[in-house]
């Protein structure tokens, strides 16, 4: 097992994929169902692929596994390296899992264009694998800035009515960050002569360098993940995506700020870290707070569950930043519990939203008659939104507050009453949804096939909320070595 | 003269020959019917000939012409890039030249000419060479600016450009002509002498330090950035478009080539000074090109103001005076011509439907993607690459420039390079956005010539696949770098 380059093989093998739908002939009749077959099987294989690489990875090695290393460029010394961790496992598997699913919920709805709908999904799966598994510096710029350009094209080409304002808001807000951190990576190059992970945790930053460093990346990830003041471009690219398009951007494409403080910011930026702490605390509380206001506010469904996700960020950074055990292993389950979580209402959300054409929330009501299986589907979805026992939110949000509890009472103290007020938004949400006046009349509830894809994210969202360590346990030495350090 | 002087000269003697035949040919046979076709193959097989010799038979490492002409490797890598451009440029427009049904010979004697003069300016080290291949070539390119001679703009582009152009040239001259008075030689390594033992004495001549500066301004002009850039966008867009394309690579290569080598040869005791104007122009041609680029509707102006910036980045390589930079400043231009000559390959095989005109408005390309699958994909990932998004070629070559800014702690021109490649990108987008996300216009008619789909499908694979050799491709221009010939 150790000889197949494995990571490698994941990256490329939906490269491989969109190379083949690039050479289907297109006046072929069944040249739409051949390409949507192509890209499901492609991304189903890779899934299994990433199972294979769960089953072989060692859960009691803290180091990076299946190391992968050749000279990308001569002269600069730079590697493409690539490894991961549990972390970076726990992410790629949350990735592979969601790709077939956003190209299952779209079979039908995506007409024009499939090819490079198709193509663009695979590219966007290469390029996110890559990045949570490279351990250089600039492997891991190129892999997350290539990510724009399928996402620029998905939010683009089959959004809704203002796309394109969304599209280059997303656009411009990211490559902004991104193009900062390159500058970071170029400086910290420089300094230390290389841009290898694994060497530069053994290097010392003076401190000044460091908070210009952290300053750097920071643009970049705050602007990702999104945190309060840099969080503008996520609504509106919500709203604009397509159902698939929001999936991936909520599932994994938020979590990229988290990761790279988790990768990145804290083990090579440690006083840097502690300087900046109280500001992320502050910036965190408004994320919570004041998003969580803004979002009882929204009329808008899609927006309302995008201003969620800033809400429930912000706990991730705030358990991040909180550095010690609690804390970090809280954010990694909250991202990943949010990934599945936050799909999953996005799903839901497209699905009503093509259903009844409308995605104000006040146009809905008394779904739970005609549609009872799409009602508990969204009630249990809900409540994981709410981090409810027994969800996979709770147990982020929990050992998040737990983490934060032993740092600071008050900050804990304020950020609790984030819970409740995503209760309150969430709640009532489903209270205008689901119960109520009934506004339609022919209505036709889940298919077997939307089913199956709810049961899906049902089943991990109870099981992975019921006995945690078994994602834990993944990522466990992973974050333990991030404390040591 | 002797023998090995016409062996290192070889290439451009076939060129002139091949020129010369071109003439004599349209002159005897102007009612052959295949004229066009055949002085297209003697064309053709001139190049090729002539490319071939300059790699196979010019000896690399020697002068010529009692040291008027120097050929060596860094000569060699810009003439390549200029054969490569100039065979790709003459198949692309002979197709538009021939639809329009302004095919003449003089077109193709034209470039050959100006190729010409453009190889001897990238191995001239004598300010005579250097200033007699510098005519050469603009008034070439002045007549190819009017080549259209029944289009209004293309007949102002043609002025405009002649009388910019001529007083750029005035200035060279006389401003070589002071050099000469104060270093009484007209070789590079003698200037650099003389004016070497000139401040050794501690003697600093005003006068000479204005020459220098106003030969600067003379070749920026050359290259067209800010200050200097007036003509560009009115010239770009009232050529033809594939003589744009010309305007916008090939010639610019040679400048290139030769500044480096200008400044870094005899001018090298001046690098402080330099250093500060090139440091401003580069910060000014990032600035003005992105920004004055937003506005623009016709996609030749906006690649004109586009290309202005990207020479403003090529500036940042040159100015650092260091290995890298110079490395970082030829792999930047090879990357922009790849690209930018696919772009306009794309461009060229769209036309009006009902007019027959070819679409230069960005607007009338809208809805390209769901008509021409193949071209609307190669436009994006070439747009995307200029605008220096990962893992596209183009990002390789901003990479490589910024590298080379921080490298020399030159910080604040990294910030700015990265906010104006930030600008960049918005008008990249807004021809991306218009072919994928606008509604589609139905009178878009698409014709790709099988060699147009070539060229298309090799500057697509560079781009894309860039980075597997990259590698490889930066050992060849180490080698070939100015430093290591010196």
């Amino acid at each position: 097992m150790t000889n197949i380059p494995i990571l490698s093989l994941l990256i490329f093998f939906p490269f491989l994929g969109s190379l083949i739908i690039l050479f289907i002939n297109k006046n072929d009749k069944s040249y739409k169902n051949k390409v949507k077959e192509i890209g499901l099987w492609t991304s189903i294989i890779n899934f299994f692929l990433s199972l294979a690489l769960l089953y072989s990875f060692d859960k009691t090695e803290s180091q990076f596994q299946f190391i992968e290393s050749f000279k990308l460029i001569n002269d600069l010394n730079i590697y493409y390296y690539l490894g991961i961790d549990g972390i970076s496992l726990s992410f790629i598997l949350l990735t592979t899992l969601l790709i077939p699913i956003c190209i299952i919920t779209s079979w039908n709805k995506i007409n024009e264009h499939i090819g490079y709908f198709i193509v663009s999904f695979l590219i966007i799966e290469c390029f996110l694998i890559g990045l949570f598994s490279s351990l250089d510096l600039f492997i891991f710029f190129i892999f997350f800035e290539g990510s724009l350009i399928p996402l620029f094209l998905i939010i683009g080409i089959w959004g809704g009515e203002n796309r394109i304002y969304a599209s280059y808001k997303f656009f411009f807000y990211t490559i902004f960050g991104s193009l900062l951190m390159l500058l970071g990576i170029l400086t910290l190059y420089f300094y230390s002569g290389t841009s290898n992970l694994t060497l530069l945790m053994k290097t010392n930053i003076p401190f000044t360098l460091q908070i210009w460093l952290f300053l750097s990346f920071f643009a970049s990830f705050a602007i990702k993940i999104p945190m309060w003041p840099f969080h503008t471009w996520l609504p509106d690219a919500h709203v604009e995506a397509p159902t698939a398009g929001s999936v991936i951007l909520a599932g994994i494409l938020l979590k990229l700020g988290g990761y790279g403080f988790l990768r990145f910011s804290l083990p090579l930026f440690p006083e840097a870290s502690d300087f900046f702490t109280p500001l992320i605390f502050i910036l965190s509380l408004v994320s919570i707070i004041y998003i969580s206001i803004l979002a009882l506010s929204q009329n808008n469904i899609k927006k309302l569950i995008a201003y969620s996700s800033v809400a429930h960020m912000g706990f991730v950074t705030l358990g991040i930043f909180s550095r010690n055990l609690e804390g970090l292993q809280g954010s990694v389950y909250q991202m990943i519990s949010h990934g599945l979580i936050s799909a999953a209402l996005f799903l839901s959300a497209g699905f009503l939203i093509d259903k009844m054409q409308t995605k104000k929330i006040d146009d809905f009501g008394g779904l739970w008659k005609q549609m009872p299986k799409f009602s508990i589907f969204f009630m249990i979805f809900c409540l994981g939104a709410i981090s409810f026992p027994g969800t996979t939110g709770f147990i982020g949000e929990f050992l998040i507050l737990l983490g934060v509890f032993k740092i600071n009472f008050l900050i804990s103290f304020i950020a609790a009453f984030g819970i409740i007020l995503s209760a309150c938004y969430i709640l009532w949400l489903y209270n205008r949804v689901c119960f109520g006046n009934n506004n339609y009349n022919n209505i036709t509830d889940l298919s077997t096939k939307d089913s199956l894809v709810f049961l899906i994210f049902l089943l991990l969202i109870v099981i992975l909320g019921i006995y945690p360590n078994m994602l834990m346990s993944i990522y466990e030495l992973s974050t333990n070595k991030l404390i040591i350090n | 003269m002797q023998l090995s002087d016409i062996k290192s000269f070889s290439p451009e003697i076939i060129l002139i020959f091949g020129s010369i035949f071109i003439l004599v040919y349209g002159i005897f046979f102007t009612k052959s019917k295949d004229l066009n076709k055949n002085i297209f193959y003697i064309t053709f097989v001139s190049l090729i000939l002539s490319f071939y010799f300059s790699i196979y038979v010019v000896d690399l490492g020697t002068n010529s012409f009692n040291n008027l002409l120097n050929n060596d490797l860094y000569t060699l890598f810009f003439k390549i890039l200029a054969f490569t451009g100039t065979i790709i440029i003459t198949y692309i427009s002979y197709n538009y030249l021939k639809d329009l049904d302004i095919l003449k010979p003089e077109f193709f004697f034209l470039i050959l000419i100006s190729l010409t003069g453009i190889l001897i300016l990238i191995s001239s080290r004598n300010i005579i060479s250097m200033y007699l291949s510098l005519e050469l070539q603009s008034i070439c390119l002045y007549i190819l600016a009017a080549y259209r001679k029944y289009d209004v703009k293309s007949s102002e582009a043609g002025v405009k450009y002649f009388i910019i152009g001529s007083l750029a040239s005035g200035i060279l001259l006389y401003e070589l002509s002071i050099i000469y008075a104060f270093t009484n030689a007209t070789d590079f390594y003698e200037i650099s002498k003389s004016i070497n033992l000139s401040l050794e004495n501690n003697e600093n001549f005003l006068i000479l330090n204005l020459g220098f500066v106003l030969i600067l301004c003379g070749l920026f002009f050359k290259i067209a950035i800010v200050p200097f850039h007036m003509w560009a966008p009115d010239v770009y867009e009232g050529s033809a478009t594939p003589i744009t394309a010309y305007f916008t690579t090939i010639p610019k290569i040679g400048a290139i080539g030769f500044l480096i080598k200008f400044l870094n040869i005899p001018f090298e005791s001046y690098s402080d000074a330099w250093f500060q104007i090139l440091y401003l122009v580069s910060i000014a041609s990032m600035f003005l090109g992105s920004i004055a680029a937003v506005k623009q509707n016709n996609i030749k102006r906006l690649l004109a103001y586009s290309s202005i910036s990207h020479m403003g980045f090529i500036l940042i390589g040159i100015l650092t005076d260091n290995h890298l930079g110079i490395k970082s400043a030829q792999l930047y231009i090879s990357i922009y011509m790849v690209n930018i000559l696919g772009i306009f390959t794309c461009v060229l095989c769209l036309k009006n439907k009902i007019n027959g005109y070819y679409l230069e408005n960005i607007i009338n390309f809208s809805g390209l993607s769901k008509k021409n699958p193949f071209l609307s994909f190669s436009l994006a990932i070439l747009l995307f690459s200029l605008a220096g998004l990962p893992p596209l070629s183009g990002f390789f070559a901003k990479l490589y420039i910024l590298i080379t800014a921080v490298e020399s702690k030159l910080y604040l021109l990294a910030v700015i390079a990265v906010l104006a490649s930030i600008i960049s990108a918005f008008y990249y987008l807004k021809i991306i956005k218009t072919i994928f996300f606008d509604k589609s216009v139905n009178d878009i008619y698409i014709n790709i010539p099988t060699g147009s789909r070539l060229i298309i499908l090799i500057t697509l694979i560079i781009s894309i696949f860039l980075i597997i050799f990259l590698s490889d491709f930066l050992e060849i221009i180490d080698a070939t770098s100015l430093i290591s010939n010196l």
